[in-house]
């Protein structure tokens, strides 16, 4: 089989990015060899000067244009996830990300102020969702960030998200 | 040397030491006339040393190094201190939250001068989803579905689902008949006679009604259901 033929075609019309399980189940081939050819196609596509590439990490694989051409694509984007996300909601998503899951109260709590409509918003671009409810009286919401948020950020899990204390290494080495 | 007045005046000022000015300075008046009431020309300089001593003594109280009864109000003030390390924390846990709300921005801004090839769930959570949750068997309902598409298919449509079910007091009535025309029948013989699976079907959810209703009595052996009717009512 032309693995290069059929993974390029798979991934283009795949809904959403495909689990290395499936091409090794399906293709009867080892994760080395997968990523042997990921990197083949990639090679050829960068020699003939495509605009996209396989990515792919350790779990999964998508095709996605070049960084480089971004400004080229801005009429053909879709758009932004962050479009017209104010501070708050990007507080409260910075929030729900590293104290997930969260209740709604205890993101008020961090923040100082009333948060729904932070929560609602960011609910709505699909970037945090609920899930479950605390085991307290009342029964609260849960919300945790979504599969678009670590899609968003480019990490296969929450664990990959960077430590607390780097965002602040960094700007105090700025 | 009779020290015993000095050594109850120290004892006064150490152990029954309180923040009350007027109490200290009554103590240590009492100490100093004490000691002026005596003639000392000739021993001042060990007198002098006790004072040095009670004097160091009295210090190092003040400075909480020795027991004392403001043990409540250091902790009120623990406390407090503890609630304005807690408010500071919180003030330093949101700014660090607002400083990271904008470097997740930033990071996701940068990704997404890379884009995927559209697909339909990029967009499929734009929408708020309903509270309620309701989960589908997927198999069962893919049954269904097929029964469903199968009886629309025929001329008759759904018509013909009534005449499909057995007809259980017809059953009853039956079973209730051979049961008293032969005693001690079992079950499988009655099963030996039936057209149709269905009819099986019916005999025994009958038998379940009539054993429910008191009508027949039922006991399960190796051999299989025996059956009788039941006399007692």
């Amino acid at each position: 089989m032309n693995y290069k033929k059929v993974i390029t075609a798979i991934l283009l019309v795949s809904d959403g990015s495909v689990n290395h399980k499936y091409f090794l189940e399906n293709f009867n081939i080892s994760n080395e060899d997968l990523i042997n050819i990921f990197d083949e196609i990639n090679n050829e596509l960068k020699e003939k000067d495509y605009g996209f590439y396989i990515k792919y990490d350790a779990k999964s694989s998508d095709l996605v244009t070049l960084s480089s051409i971004s400004t080229e694509l801005a009429e053909f984007k879709p758009p932004s996830v962050l479009r017209g996300l104010s501070t708050p909601a990007l507080e409260t998503l910075s929030i729900v990300a590293y104290e997930q899951p969260v209740t709604k109260l205890k993101v008020s709590e961090i923040r100082g102020v009333e948060s729904e409509s932070s929560l609602k918003t960011l609910e709505s671009r699909g970037l945090i969702e609920k899930s479950g409810y605390l085991d307290v009286p009342g029964n609260p919401h849960l919300y945790v960030t979504t599969n678009l948020f670590l899609e968003k950020m480019d990490i296969s899990s929450i664990n990959d998200l960077p430590v607390l204390g780097e965002y602040f290494s960094k700007i105090e080495e700025e | 040397m009779e020290l015993s007045f000095l050594v109850d005046a120290l004892k006064s000022l150490l152990i029954n030491y309180t923040s009350n000015n007027s109490q200290i300075d009554e103590s240590l008046n009492d100490l100093f006339s004490s000691l002026e009431s005596k003639n000392l020309n000739n021993e001042i300089e060990n007198y002098a040393e006790f004072i040095l001593l009670a004097s160091s003594l009295f210090e190092l109280k003040a400075k909480r190094m020795l027991p004392q009864e403001e043990e409540i109000e250091w902790m009120d003030e623990v406390e407090v201190l503890k609630d304005k390390d807690l408010a500071f924390a919180r003030l330093l846990q949101f700014k660090a939250f607002s400083e990271i709300g904008i470097a997740l921005a930033s990071k996701i801004k940068y990704n997404e001068n890379e884009i995927k090839s559209f697909k339909y769930y990029q967009t499929k959570n734009l929408f708020p989803k309903p509270d309620i949750e309701y989960k589908i068997n997927k198999d069962k309902f893919n049954e269904v579905a097929i029964e469903v598409f199968d009886r629309f298919k025929t001329i008759e449509g759904f018509k013909h689902i009534d005449k499909d079910l057995p007809d259980l007091q017809k059953a009853i009535d039956d079973l209730l008949q051979i049961v008293d025309k032969r005693l001690n029948i079992s079950f499988e013989s009655i099963l030996n006679d039936v057209n149709s699976e269905k009819e099986a079907i019916a005999f025994f959810l009958a038998l379940l009604e009539a054993v429910r209703w008191g009508f027949v009595k039922a006991s399960q052996n190796d051999e299989g259901i025996k059956i009788e009717k039941n006399y007692e009512l």
